[in-house]
């Protein structure tokens, strides 16, 4: 066990491989985590991401020690960890509300770690000196932490769990307790110490904007499963669920149904919803989409309904050039003007639904349009997205696969 | 005339009548305590105030009249020695209440800070008993058990308070960092709990040195303590050395309380 | 969602020590209270049983029947009632200023209010007959502002009982109407005034009301203590006032029937559990409501 002790804290970063293998977990009868499969690679920074009670923080306590799995393994660098004492893990921790010391010093704080490793008095005054000048705070080392600001601390708290070099970084929701400005600053110091002393880091957050600007992947979950691991951008782009769709940003969601199959060609017909009610009946509408799919999934029969996803930003006003490019027309309900982009809201009568469209500000381009005003809002099918339903089971292998989801593949 | 009387805003003068009456009653508190360090003074031979002429005589008269000086020393070192043992005790039952929840833990807790409830002299007669069934009978350790009841109460009472409102992921953070449970008691709880341990301990204590009911049944002619002493001497003697006593006793009092001020600050006594 | 998180959290928190041993840490001080505490008294409540007679709850009934005990008991409620009422007339106002008036002065003044019980209880009492004696100072006064011809007796009396033990139970009282009082809303008052009510009116229809909890807890503190307390009795009644625990204090060495004894010591411990029982169902209540 000595490799997962606090090693000695000079030298190179050695990265290490975090491995969750069906791991599960109970709490008085509820599920918290359902065979939850995750390989984090050397030198990767992770998030989990979900709403409460999606299981994010119970898979963080699991992989720091405070809790044990029912089922499966953690493994670092292959060896199993699963019910090892969090004092015998060689893990760092930053918690959600820093958990510094109140009784010690800044420099105890963040020598804390390395005296507990019975490492020698002028090794430890070295090396948190070390760690003072990393995150710009040399002078206060003497400083007792109430004198301390919020972000401050925050880089306390960091520096207090990497300076025992330790083989994986966790983070519970670090910034949570910092205002918006503050909490932009330290995301790409974070950001940038993580990457350049390449320690593997699993960081959990509900802020979806958080987990895209710091993370190498994003690992969204719900329910106590993953629903999907991918980079930002592929997470982004092509959800796979509905759920993830709508987590991230916003999607507008619209559902169709399969007319026919034809080689790896999808024919939708865009439904039209009358009502508003959650199950409102549908027609179909005289709207046509044609996806291209590698494999068509084995849920959907033909006749079948599913629901495609379309960004925002990915609707324009106005009509657009491609052939298959589909064009709906309909009434401006509603203008947001964000800074950077105006927000509409639109109501198509033909599909029965409100689209909303983003469109960057520009002042060169057309005018704006007003509530009343009509328009054309047209997409090609690149943005159409094709969701799967939350309860399918997921066809990736067992272990650290990102799900892709089934439309077009886009080189990673 | 109730109408009036709804309607009746006293305006200034109705806060002067409340300041003036706080006023006398904090007269009325101090007034007997006063007066007794006074007559500590007195000159003359009877308990008299107002008195003519002062003289240390009767602070004297303590060190001469033996019993005094014997059952304060040992009321200071039962004190002390109950308060030891009821930390040995308490502390440890507060870590393990501190961080428990459901009903047994609620009846534990509360069962262990049932001493302070309970009548002193039901439990003092009780112990009596008891001990001497047991062949305790009256000695020190007997008065050493029963007092250390009643002082594990107090001292986990603050302590568990305290150690209430220290976030469990300190520990986390402790335990993360590489300390076992043991070196994350001694290096974060415990100062931590510190100050709890600390005022709990000085109730203790205080209440120990003044605790007549509790000692009573266990008085014997080498070994009792002060208050039995001074409750015998009231009722036998009945002169100013009384006064001389409880003036020391008071002082003594007062001592410990700045001790515990000066290292921990009396935030803590009043968290309660 | 920063509350929901948080909750979802603390459901799943459980203490970092292996469960398995944490229990050892209970051990001590559960045991020396069960050997030290439970069981004597315990043991206290068999040895009230008569064994020898053939009615098993003799004492009990000539505690409750016989005239003298009857009156004991009875006297030991009354005095404690009447302490509380007292307590609480002279104890809330004081309250009130230190609440809504003291300002900076608050914390000294709570101070002044703690201090005196640094001090021994034979001390106070002791300074009260010092005061009340026949040439003592509140005489000497009450002569002077013309009151009375000659000094009357102060001492030996319910009277200087009663100042006594109120001298001794007052900041229990006030201690817990504080906490509850400096929780009202001062607004809720400041609405009643602007809708036309008196400053007493608001008092007792607003304030009062809204202290109630701490009122209960003041009554109920002082009721228990004082129905355990008797030096005050012995010191300053000589007497003429006779509860329980006095009686057990001076029979104690005088008659032989301890099992009498016993049973008296388990009346007391009974009406003080009642008490407690009483306290723990009004806060298990308002918990409850919540």
């Amino acid at each position: 066990m000595q490799t997962n002790h606090p090693a000695s804290a000079v030298g190179p970063v050695v990265s290490k491989q975090l491995t969750l293998d069906g791991v599960s977990k109970r709490f008085k009868g509820s599920v918290a985590l359902q065979q939850v499969c995750l390989t984090v690679q050397p030198g990767e920074l992770i998030s989990l991401l979900g709403p409460s009670g999606c299981g994010k923080t119970t898979t963080l306590r699991l992989i720091a020690g405070f809790d044990f799995p029912d089922e499966g393994t953690v493994r670092i660098d292959g060896e199993d960890i699963s019910h090892l004492p969090p004092n015998k893990r060689g893990l760092g921790m930053v918690f959600q509300n820093y958990s510094l010391f109140p009784h010690l010093t800044v420099a105890q704080n963040i020598g804390f770690g390395l005296k507990m490793a019975n490492h020698p008095k002028d090794r430890i005054s070295s090396e948190v000196k070390r760690m003072l000048d990393m995150i710009r705070l040399n002078e206060y080392g003497d400083r007792n932490i109430a004198q301390l600001s919020g972000g401050q601390q925050q880089r306390v708290a960091l520096a207090r769990a990497i300076v025992t070099n330790p083989s994986v970084l966790l983070l519970d929701e670090p910034l949570g307790a910092l205002d918006k400005n503050l909490r932009e600053g330290m995301q790409f110091e974070i950001r940038r110490l993580q990457q350049s002393l390449g320690i593997t880091s699993v960081m959990v957050t509900h802020d979806q904007e958080e987990a895209m600007t710091m993370s190498d992947r994003i690992v969204v979950m719900s329910h106590g499963r993953i629903l999907q691991i991918g980079r930002p951008h592929e997470v982004y782009d092509q959800p796979r669920t509905r759920f993830v769709a709508e987590f991230l940003g916003t999607a507008n969601i619209l559902t169709c149904q399969l007319e026919q199959v034809q080689g790896n060609r999808l024919d939708f017909s865009i439904l039209r919803r009358d009502g508003t009610s959650d199950n409102p009946p549908v027609r179909q509408s005289a709207h046509r989409l044609r996806l291209d799919s590698d494999i068509v999934p084995a849920w959907l029969k033909q006749g079948g309904i599913a629901e495609i996803a379309i960004r925002p930003e990915k609707l324009r006003l106005g009509p657009l050039a491609a052939t298959d490019a589909i064009t709906l027309t309909g009434t401006v309900q509603q203008h947001v003007f964000r800074g950077s982009q105006h927000s509409y809201k639109i109501e198509i009568p033909t599909i029965g639904a409100t689209l909303t469209v983003n469109q960057a500000a520009d002042s060169r381009k057309s005018a704006t349009h007003q509530p009343g005003d009509g328009v054309t809002v047209s997409f090609d099918a690149d943005a159409a997205v094709l969701l799967h339903p939350d309860d399918v089971a997921e066809p990736a292998t067992r272990i650290g696969n990102s799900l892709s989801p089934l439309t077009q593949r886009k080189a990673a | 005339m109730s109408t009036l009387l709804l309607r009746w805003h006293p305006g200034r003068w109705g806060w002067h009548l409340l300041t003036l009456y706080t006023a006398l009653f904090f007269v009325f508190v101090f007034a007997p305590i006063a007066v007794v360090v006074a007559v500590s003074f007195t000159a003359e031979q009877g308990v008299q105030f107002p008195f003519h002429g002062t003289s240390l005589q009767w602070y004297v008269r303590l060190w001469e009249y033996k019993p005094f000086v014997d059952s304060l020393l040992t009321s200071l070192y039962l004190a002390i020695a109950s308060a030891a043992a009821a930390i040995l005790l308490a502390v440890p039952a507060a870590l393990y209440l501190g961080r428990s929840t459901g009903a047994v833990a609620t009846v534990i807790a509360s069962f262990l800070l049932a001493p302070i409830a309970i009548p002193a002299l039901v439990v003092g007669m009780s112990l009596l008993y008891f001990l001497s069934a047991i062949g305790i009978g009256v000695s020190f350790t007997a008065l050493f058990i029963t007092h250390t009841i009643v002082s594990i109460s107090y001292v986990m009472r603050t302590t568990l308070s305290v150690y209430r409102s220290v976030s469990q992921s300190l520990g986390e953070a402790a335990a993360v960092l590489g300390a076992s449970s043991w070196r994350t008691f001694i290096h974060v709880t415990l100062p931590l709990i510190a100050p709890g341990i600390f005022a709990g301990s000085l109730f203790a204590i205080l209440v120990s040195l003044d605790n007549l009911a509790l000692s009573y049944f266990f008085g014997t002619a080498n070994v009792t303590t002060l208050p039995v002493v001074m409750l015998s001497y009231l009722q036998n003697q009945f002169d100013p050395a009384i006064a001389a006593i409880s003036t020391v006793q008071m002082a003594i009092s007062i001592a410990l309380l700045l001790i515990v001020e000066k290292t921990y600050g009396l935030r803590a006594l009043t968290t309660q | 969602m920063q509350i929901a998180l948080a909750h979802s959290d603390t459901i799943k928190r459980r203490a970092a020590m292996p469960r398995s041993r944490r229990w050892l840490l209970i051990v001590p001080a559960l045991a020396f209270l069960i050997i030290f505490f439970a069981l004597p008294l315990f043991q206290n409540a068999v040895r009230g049983l008569d064994q020898q007679s053939g009615n098993l709850f003799s004492n009990y009934a000539t505690l409750l029947t016989d005239d003298y005990y009857l009156k004991v008991v009875v006297e030991t409620l009354v005095v404690s009632f009447n302490t509380t009422v007292l307590t609480l007339l002279i104890g809330y106002p004081v309250a009130y200023y230190m609440v809504r008036r003291a300002g900076r002065m608050a914390l000294p003044m709570l101070f002044l209010l703690v201090a005196p019980l640094l001090t021994s209880i034979i001390m106070r009492t002791f300074g009260w007959r010092v005061l009340f004696a026949r040439r003592g100072i509140v005489n000497e006064f009450l002569d002077w502002i013309g009151l009375i011809d000659r000094p009357i007796n102060l001492l030996n009396g319910p009277f200087s009982v009663y100042v006594g033990q109120v001298h001794i139970l007052v900041p229990f009282m006030v201690l817990s109407i504080i906490p509850v009082l400096r929780a009202v809303d001062t607004r809720l008052e400041e609405s009643a005034r602007v809708l036309g009510a008196g400053a007493l009116s608001t008092f007792f229809r607003v304030t009062l009301p809204l202290s109630k909890d701490g009122i209960v807890t003041g009554v109920i503190l002082v009721f228990m203590l004082s129905t355990g307390s008797f030096i005050t009795q012995l010191l300053l009644g000589n007497g003429s006032i006779v509860t329980l625990p006095l009686l057990i204090f001076q029979q104690f060495s005088l008659t032989q029937n301890i099992g009498l004894a016993s049973a008296m010591g388990n009346v007391l411990l009974i009406i003080v559990l009642t008490c407690l029982f009483i306290q723990l169902r009004l806060t298990d209540d308002k918990r409850g409501a919540r």
